[in-house]
Formats: structure tokens, C-alpha cells, sequence
């Protein structure tokens, strides 16, 4: 079969019959001979010191290859701190090398024996005692110490940022709203547990390393980095063929890692780490909790005059992550007079990390809130509003800059009609069906498009096969699938003769998995492979070509994709129970390769945003700081019963200035917006506002 | 975790004797908890006995209602078909609880014993009456001010040494209903009302249940309910499935020619120590007509005495209207409720 309009086809997932069937290999699931296992001991503490540990029995028991701790752990260092040049670790910090206990479940040694229940059974021998202080772990009060800092940036853009003169501006409006937002710690949580397999080679002249890894070059600069490697002298090779979920806590090198890599070196044989459930909840980051104060002002409609948008949050002891809150407010309505600022604080937490839509997702909860409120206060149509404010062009350059496609009115109407909102309850607490109050509520959302620097290898055989290889990534979202899809329409193949090899660096590099980037980054580089390919395939002989395709260079157009999001819920408010009886997302992401995947993608965006809305929150223990919900039965999210209703269309516009594809990504986009919208159906519904994240059954209790 | 043997009995005697033979043993049967908890190194048996093939594993009904075997699978309670027409309140709770996973692999033995499920019992790493007596109750807290994460424990029955919430769907019903739990021990068999086989923590919250070293389950006995009979189970959680209850209620009722109610059952899950069965509310139902006054005013005696904590006070007004929503839906049925 040859394909026609390959391109934007809902083709099922190449991967798919592996994956079912349970012969993808992930990173967990390698075994290799003379393999033994390696078990983290971490602390129980959160903040303090070590006094003493105790590993004499753990030394002892049966099976046990080596008991590293602080005493006899080789030097290891820092493992970058350079997002750009792909050497980029997640704490700048090494464990093991000091006394200091900086958040409760961090690494203070480890375990080897030679099975898996020998080496959980030992490390839990290892006796540990503490000189212990109360750690810091209360945000509001976190943010009143003097270690507070202002960064001036993140991802290159302003945090502490102003045009026009906002406290005049305010003055002169005849609407104001200030409120304040909160939300919670979150875990990423994916489903495949995060895992390292290392194996040197006899000589140790080279390092193989399977990994869990949504950035294979990263993980091997930033691990090589760890172990004092010379990358010139030692071969490091990373592997991540398949992973299950990420959402940005597989993005960064992770030091249990090196610490895999550094056993397997001592012991002369290979070594297994698969991080246990709780371990996911100290050592791999999360989404860290945000106090945000946004200040509207408009005129009588809701025109913006004025808009204020103050964040804190905060950071680990050991590194400094900006979780990016203020910088979607900055460019979604079009306001001439507009302060966005910055605190972050230090907590004695693991290091948070970037989570699906790092800062526009916390951002967005509270900006579509506090619109919602205004459309409130004005009474004008929450989506009439934006409309209202809609910038047709970025409001960042004094609206000069276009954008470089920007469907977003579009969204607004399609949702609209679809949704039915012109049937939504006009006043709040109005509707019921029997004991459930009816809402409808609806929200904005927004991700910045980008794309990055990646190479490519394609091959073509005599018969009409052709393989594509690069070291870019399947988080479980479509890959595979789509670079497939590229290579058949370029080369008038049938999809199932194409195949992909992924995640492997002894292929051409690719980026980071994360900025919902890997298809307008490594598609264009498929496609012109290819295209040197075509007079092979017209003369019917095999060839391969391997290509480097840049990232966009700026080119006068501002490049972000936008959404418009609307949700049902019922509220049951005597007894503070909330379903979301029906979803529905539209959105303007430029041309869509693989109806089928993206639609999936998007749904799993929903689902977390409906989980945020209502239930997602790590808890730490105020006096301890210890992670009290470490496991997937405290902490919630989502179950197929939760979930109902989600629809999902697409603009499907080609971005005509945004790369060669016209594709902009999609995979962070729907969980920004998702939970106001969410949010914003039970103030419709109940007329109850919820500022502070997860709307539990109490929270409705209390307020009702 | 601790290294540990496995064993299998092949009777109950045989079970008990091999019990008797290794004291600080326990019996395995779906494991939804013990093996959870010995991962955690909550629980650290030197040796398990498995009973899961003693035969254990009927239900046989008779005049007197329905005789269940220690080792019926929760599914295979909550979808019996006597069960779901005569006891519609145990089928009802027992779906309520975990996933369909765990509940393939929970027995109904098992569910009476099941741990519970606070997380400072949980973690060795911090302090917890009833898995270490004496180490202090890490919900109550350090500091007067500064609690524990207690949003979850219970409002009635609490003691200053052990605040937790009894875990269980199932048992609140089985409260309700008048269930017995069939006991053996190598020297006699006995019949326990589940009412009274679980312990208040007090001072010894280490102590769940009256069921003793040398002691086993065997079943459940569920007597028939009076003529007429309405019950159900209401759970409140914070997600539609797979989530504890905050608060929950398990109702029979009867009423007479009259219309008075002339029996009555109240059980309350997720906020007492214990399965909490409420004579207050009953006293105050019993014998009154069906009106939302005597709903009311029986919610407010069940939780009288109730002492809330930092973060679950809202439980008490919760629990009250989850009490009078499951009264309002047994006497004016078809109300919109969805249990």
C-alpha cells in the first residue's frame, strides 16, 4: 500500500504490539550476566547531620557485594549545570561525599548484593543517627527568610518584569480583582520507576548504561561528569529504547545514577538500580508548591488596564531550579500595563525539576482564576472577556511582533459551539440535577513553542526498507511512530517498512525530550534525510544519509501555541463531592502528525489537569519534613472512574513561520489552563471559589 | 524487609498448630496487606503460614441466614447473589473499597485484620504507638500546633496514644448487619460480634481486635435481616475509586405499619478507631418517625462525643451528612444518589 496523506493520519502506534505483548525491553527490565543489585539507603531526616552509620551487620549479610557509604564511597563530583551544551544534572550536589542532610530521603549509601530481596534486606541493616535540626519546609514561612533570592531569569526570559506603569494604571481602573492562589507539591509519578543498569567493559575503556532517560546525551555528559570520566578516554554509551512516562523527571541526571555506574566499577561487574515508589518522592523532583497574587484592573467590560502577577516558590538546598510561574502572563492578554515578579525561597525538600508545562501550568491556574473572577465582577462572558483582551500580536514587544500563527479565536469559537456554553448557567449555584449543582467553566492555555538542533541517520535498502536512527526519545507518546510516518511520506513507503531505532548515543544526537520539542526538532531532520535519499530510492538501490537540521533561528514572529479548555462538572455540596461530567479541548498547535497519538497525549494532559484541579498534592510532615505520601494509594490521581467525557479537536493549521513542518508540540500544552477550568465549573456550579489547589470534599465543605 | 519462611498448612488444626509451634508467626491468606506491610518492614514475621487451602473458601446459606468461609475472596462476597438481594449493604460496601485487583485477592478473613493504613504507622522512619508502643503518635504530632498529617484519622474513639481511622468498607457493614466472626483456637471454637471484635485503641493501640495469639478466623455468619429490611453503604473519598473513605455509613432500617422505624442499624466508616457502630443514633431513630428532624438530630448524637484534630474537624459535619443522606435515600428513595 503507498501511502496517501500519511501525514496527520491517526496510525497506530508502531511500538504498540511490543509494548502489549510485554517484549519492549525498558530499562528495568535489562539483565545482564553477573549482574547484581544496588539499593539506595537514604535518609530519614530532613535536615541535619550524619553521626554516625552503622553498617556492620548489613556488611555481614548474606549476598552483600559492598556497603558504600560516606566512609569508603570513590570521589564522585558535580554533574553540570549547562542546559545547553547537554550537561545538565538535576542538583548540583553529590551525595555521599559529605556529612549534611539536606531533605529527607536522600541518598547516605548503598547497597550491593547479589539479589534484589539480599540487597533490600541489607540496606535496611544499615543503622543510621543523626544529629537532626527541624528543617524548613513551610513555604509562606520559607519565603520570609533572608535566603530569599529575585532571579532576574528563566529560560532566558525576564521573571522580574515590567511595561507601562501598573500602579497608575490600577488607580484609573474601575474593576479590580487581587487575590491570592495556591498550589501544591506534585509528583510526577510516571508509571515505569526510574532505573539504571551499568556495565563496564573489563579494561573499563567504556561505560554502557541503560537508562530511564528522556535525554540519553545529557544523562551520558552529565553521569560521565559524576564519575570524573574523560569522555575522550572512556566511551560512555547511553540507552533508553522504551520508557513509561516521564513528564520532566527523567529530563535531568539524577545521581543514583553515577552511583550505579561507580558500584559497577568497584565490584567489576554489572549493577542494577530500579528506585522504589517512595524513592520517586525524594530523588527525582517534583513540581514545587506556589503561593501567586495576581492584581487585575480593568474597565467596566473587562478590558485589562493593569495586570500584576507575583509568584513565590522555592528551591532545594542543593540546587537552584526556577520553576518558570510568571512568564505566560506576560504574553497572553494583550495589557499595556503589566509587572510579573519572582521570590524563590529554600527548602529542605529533594530538588524540584521541570513537570509537564513547568510554570505555565501553577502560572495559568491562577491567571485563568483570577480572569474568571473578573468575568465575574464585570459580568461580562468569561470567553467574551478574553476576547476582549486578546492579543493580536505579542504583547511583549509593545504588540509589534506577530505571531507566527495564532488560532486562538478560533479555539474560543469552535469551544463554544461544541461545548454548548451559550447554554451554561449565567448565574453561579443556579442549575441542579437532584442533589448535583451544575457547572460549566472554561480556561485559556499556552505553551511556547520551540524547537532544537538534531541529527539523523536514515538508511534505505535495495527492496524498499528504510530504518531512521537517531537518539531522541519515546516517553510512551507517539515517536516511533510519527518519525515513521515522516520517512513514508518522503520516500512513497508503506509505514510498516519503515522502522526507528530511538535513544540509543551511538546514533546521531537528538534533543531533550521535554519542551515539547522532539517533533519540530528531529521531524525536519527525518524528512531531509530522506530527501537526499529519494535518488536511491528512484534507482532502486540502498543508500544512507545522516543530516543535522538547526533549531529555528528567530525570524520576527513569536512562537507560541495556544488552547481554550471547557469543563462540566456536578457538585454534590452537602458532601463535597465533584465530578467532572464532560471535558472539551481545542487546540491551535499547527499541523497535527498522528491524529490518533496526539489526541492520546492530549487526553493525558486532561486527566492531569483534572487531577490538579482535584486531588493531586504531595504532603510533608510539618515537624519531620518527611514525605508522608510516598506511594500510589495516598497519592491521588485520577482513576478511569474519575474520568468522563473528555473531547479533544485540533485547529490542524500549518504554523507557516514555525519550522519546516508547520508543527508546533503539543505535550504540555493541555495540562495549562486545565485546572482553572476545572476550578472555575465549581465556582459556576457551587459559587465557591477555590484559590488554593486541590479542590478536596472538604474544601467545598468548608467554604459552602 | 527480613528474611522469612513460608510454610502451608493443609487444615485450620493443622494451621493453628503450626501457629502454635512458632509464635510471632502469621497467617497469609490474600496478602493485600501483610505483604505490603512486611515491604515496608512494618511487619517482620520470621515464618508465614498460608492458609489459603484449608477449604475455607464457601458460602452456604441456611434458615438462619449466610455462613461465609474465612477465605472467600471480597469479590466473591460482594458478588454473591444472596449477598447483593439480602445483604445489599455488605455487596455495596465491599465495592466500595480498593481496586477490583485487590479485592480479587482480599479475603473476607483478612479484610477484619486488615492494617491500617496511616502513614506514620507505615514508616518505620517515624513514631507510631501501635507499631512501636511508646515511640509517640506521629498524626497527633510533636508540638502542640504543629500536628501530624491527620486530614485522614478518625473523630470518635481516639485516644492520646493512636488517632488512626479503621481502614475498612466491608467491616462497617458487617457491623451493621449483626455479622459474627467465627474464631477457632486449638482448644474451642467461638462466635465474636463484629461489633465488639475490634478494640478501641487506649492505651494499647497495639491491640486491634479481640482476637487472640493462638486464634484464627474461620468465617463470617451473617444473620438474616428483619422482614422488610432497607440498607445501603455511602462512602465519601476523594477520588471515585481506589481511596479510603473520609467519611462513610452503613444503614438497616425497618419500619413499621405505622411508618416509625422499628429497627435500625447505624455503622460509621473513616471516622472512628473502630468499625463505629452509633447506639446513639439509633437510640434516637428507633421508634421515631422518618423525618429529616430525627435524621438530624440522630447524626448529631452520633458524633456528640467526637474530638476533631487539625486537619479532619470537617469530618464531623461530613460524617453527620453522610449519616442523614443515607437515611434520606433508604426512606425517599431515588433522590439522585449514586452510591
Amino acid at each position: 500500500m503507498i501511502p496517501k496523506n500519511v501525514i496527520g493520519a491517526g496510525i497506530d502506534r508502531v511500538d504498540g504490539p511490543l509494548k502489549v505483548t510485554g517484549s519492549a525491553k525498558y530499562a528495568g527490565d535489562v539483565s545482564l550476566g553477573g549482574m547484581v543489585y544496588a539499593v539506595p539507603v537514604t535518609s530519614t531526616i530532613a535536615r541535619g547531620n550524619i553521626a554516625s552509620m552503622d553498617t556492620s551487620a548489613a556488611v555481614k549479610a548474606p549476598g552483600v557485594r559492598i556497603v558504600m557509604t560516606r566512609e569508603n564511597a570513590p570521589p564522585l563530583f558535580k554533574g553540570g549545570n549547562d542546559y545547553t551544551d547537554a550537561c545538565q544534572s538535576g542538583e548540583d550536589w553529590m551525595p555521599l561525599q559529605d556529612d549534611e542532610i539536606y531533605y529527607d530521603g536522600q541518598i547516605i549509601g548503598l547497597v550491593v548484593a547479589d539479589t534484589l530481596e539480599r540487597a533490600i534486606h541489607a540496606a535496611d541493616l544499615v543503622k543510621t543517627s543523626y544529629q537532626s535540626c527541624r528543617p524548613m519546609i513551610d513555604l509562606t514561612a520559607a519565603l520570609k527568610k533572608p535566603d530569599v533570592t529575585q532571579p532576574a531569569t528563566a529560560l532566558g526570559q525576564p521573571l522580574q518584569y515590567e511595561r507601562g506603569d501598573v500602579d497608575k494604571a490600577l488607580t484609573k481602573s474601575l474593576v479590580r480583582i487581587d487575590q491570592t492562589y495556591t498550589t501544591p507539591v506534585q509528583h510526577h509519578n510516571p508509571m515505569e520507576p526510574h532505573a539504571s543498569v551499568a556495565e563496564w567493559s573489563a579494561d573499563g575503556s567504556s561505560l554502557t548504561l541503560h537508562e530511564t532517560s528522556q535525554w540519553v546525551v545529557n544523562s551520558r555528559n552529565s553521569i560521565a561528569r559524576m564519575l570524573g570520566i574523560d569522555q575522550s578516554k572512556v566511551t560512555v554509551r547511553v540507552l533508553s529504547p522504551f520508557l513509561g512516562g516521564g513528564f520532566g523527571s527523567k529530563g535531568y541526571a539524577w545521581a543514583f545514577s553515577a552511583l550505579t555506574a561507580a558500584a559497577a566499577r568497584e565490584l567489576g561487574c554489572p549493577v542494577k538500580l530500579v528506585l522504589s515508589r517512595r524513592q520517586m518522592y525524594s530523588l527525582n523532583g517534583h513540581r514545587p508548591s506556589t503561593t501567586q497574587t495576581v492584581t487585575l484592573g480593568s474597565d467596566r467590560r473587562g478590558r485589562l488596564k493593569a495586570t500584576r502577577h507575583l509568584c513565590g516558590t522555592y528551591t532545594s538546598k542543593v540546587f537552584e531550579y526556577i520553576e518558570p510561574v510568571v512568564l505566560s502572563t506576560q504574553l497572553l492578554y494583550k495589557c499595556s500595563s503589566l509587572q510579573t515578579g519572582f521570590d524563590l525561597a529554600r527548602m529542605n525538600t529533594g530538588t524540584p525539576t521541570p513537570m509537564r508545562g513547568p510554570g505555565e501550568t501553577p502560572g495559568l491556574f491562577a491567571l485563568e482564576s483570577a480572569m474568571d473572577e473578573l468575568a465575574f465582577a464585570t459580568g461580562t462572558d468569561p470567553i467574551d472577556l478574553r476576547r476582549l483582551n486578546y492579543a493580536e500580536r505579542d504583547p511583549r514587544t509593545n504588540n509589534r511582533q506577530r505571531w507566527s500563527s495564532k488560532h486562538l479565536n478560533e479555539c474560543y469559537d469552535r469551544g463554544e459551539e461544541e461545548f454548548g456554553w451559550k447554554d451554561r448557567p449565567k448565574k453561579p449555584a443556579s442549575r441542579r440535577d437532584g442533589r448535583w449543582l451544575i457547572g460549566y467553566g472554561m480556561a485559556s492555555a499556552t505553551y511556547p513553542a520551540q524547537n532544537t538542533s538534531s541529527s539523523v541517520k536514515v538508511s534505505l535498502t535495495a527492496d524498499g526498507r528504510a530504518e531512521i536512527e537517531v537518539a531522541s526519545h519515546d516517553l510512551g507518546t507517539g515517536t516511533y511512530t510519527i518519525l515513521c510516518q515522516f520517512a513514508a511520506n518522503e520516500l512513497n513507503l508503506p509505514v510498516s517498512k519503515v522502522s526507528c531505532r530511538l535513544a540509543d548515543t551511538f546514533l546521531p544526537p537528538g534533543p531533550c525530550a521535554g519542551g515539547s520539542q522532539t517533533v519540530a526538532s528531529v521531524g525536519p531532520a527525518v524528512i531531509a534525510a530522506c530527501n537526499k535519499l529519494l535518488k536511491f530510492r528512484a534507482a532502486g538501490e540502498p543508500g544512507e544519509e545522516t543530516v543535522t537540521i538547526p533549531g529555528s533561528q528567530p525570524n520576527g514572529f513569536s512562537w507560541q501555541s495556544f488552547g481554550a479548555q471547557f469543563a462540566e462538572v456536578r457538585v454534590d455540596a452537602a458532601l463535597g463531592r465533584i465530578r467532572v461530567h464532560r471535558f472539551l479541548g481545542i487546540y491551535d498547535v499547527g499541523q497535527i502528525i498522528n491524529e490518533k497519538t496526539a489526541r492520546s497525549q492530549v487526553h493525558g494532559g486532561i486527566i492531569q489537569g483534572i487531577g490538579m484541579a482535584l486531588m493531586e498534592a504531595s504532603a510533608f510532615d510539618p515537624y519531620f519534613g518527611r514525605v508522608m505520601t510516598p506511594n500510589l494509594a495516598d497519592y491521588h490521581f485520577p482513576v478511569n472512574a474519575d474520568i468522563h467525557g473528555i473531547r479533544v479537536s485540533f485547529i490542524n493549521e500549518p504554523d507557516p513561520h514555525f519550522g519546516p513542518l508547520g508543527a508546533r508540540g503539543l505535550g504540555e500544552l493541555p495540562l495549562t489552563g486545565a485546572a482553572a477550568a476545572v476550578a472555575n465549573a465549581v465556582f459556576n456550579a457551587t459559587g465557591i471559589r477555590v484559590r488554593d489547589l486541590p479542590i478536596l470534599p472538604d474544601t467545598i465543605l468548608a467554604k459552602g | 524487609m527480613n528474611p522469612f519462611r513460608y510454610v502451608k498448612a493443609t487444615s485450620p488444626a493443622d494451621a493453628l498448630a503450626r501457629m502454635g509451634r512458632n509464635p510471632g508467626a502469621r497467617f497469609v491468606a490474600g496478602g493485600t496487606t501483610l505483604l505490603d506491610l512486611m515491604k515496608l518492614g512494618v511487619e517482620t514475621p520470621g515464618v508465614l503460614i498460608d492458609i489459603n487451602h484449608l477449604g475455607l473458601d464457601r458460602i452456604t446459606e441456611d434458615l438462619h441466614g449466610l455462613h461465609i468461609g474465612a477465605h472467600v475472596s471480597n469479590t466473591g462476597l460482594a458478588e454473591d447473589d444472596s449477598v447483593k438481594k439480602n445483604w445489599p449493604v455488605v455487596s455495596q460496601a465491599i465495592l466500595a473499597g480498593a481496586s477490583t485487583q485487590l479485592r480479587n485477592m482480599a479475603t473476607v478473613g483478612g479484610n477484619l485484620l486488615q492494617g491500617n493504613r496511616c502513614g506514620y504507622f507505615r514508616d518505620v522512619a517515624m513514631p507510631c504507638n501501635r507499631r512501636d508502643p511508646g515511640t509517640g503518635c506521629g498524626a497527633l504530632g510533636e508540638q502542640p500546633g504543629v500536628e501530624g498529617i491527620n486530614r485522614y484519622c478518625a473523630v470518635l474513639g481516639t485516644s492520646p496514644s493512636c488517632i488512626t481511622a479503621h481502614p475498612s468498607d466491608m467491616c462497617v457493614a458487617l457491623v451493621a448487619v449483626d455479622a459474627k466472626v467465627k474464631i477457632s483456637s486449638p482448644a474451642f471454637d467461638r462466635l465474636e460480634r463484629a461489633e465488639t471484635f475490634f478494640r478501641l485503641p487506649g492505651d494499647t493501640p497495639q491491640i486491634q481486635t479481640d482476637l487472640g495469639a493462638d486464634e484464627m478466623i474461620t468465617g463470617i455468619e451473617l444473620p438474616k435481616l428483619p422482614a422488610g429490611a432497607r440498607s445501603m453503604y455511602l462512602k465519601v473519598r476523594d477520588r471515585t475509586s481506589y481511596a479510603y473513605a473520609l467519611t462513610s455509613a452503613a444503614v438497616v432500617l425497618t419500619l413499621d405499619a405505622g411508618g416509625n422505624i422499628d429497627h435500625i442499624r447505624v455503622a460509621l466508616g473513616g471516622v472512628g478507631s473502630v468499625p463505629w457502630r452509633s447506639h446513639e443514633a439509633e437510640n434516637v431513630l428507633l421508634r421515631s418517625p422518618p423525618t429529616e428532624e430525627a435524621f438530624r438530630a440522630a447524626a448529631e448524637a452520633a458524633f456528640a462525643g467526637a474530638v476533631p484534630y487539625q486537619y479532619n474537624g470537617f469530618k464531623i459535619a461530613l460524617g453527620q451528612d453522610t449519616l442523614v443522606r443515607v437515611l434520606n435515600e433508604l426512606v425517599r428513595p431515588g433522590a439522585g444518589e449514586q452510591p
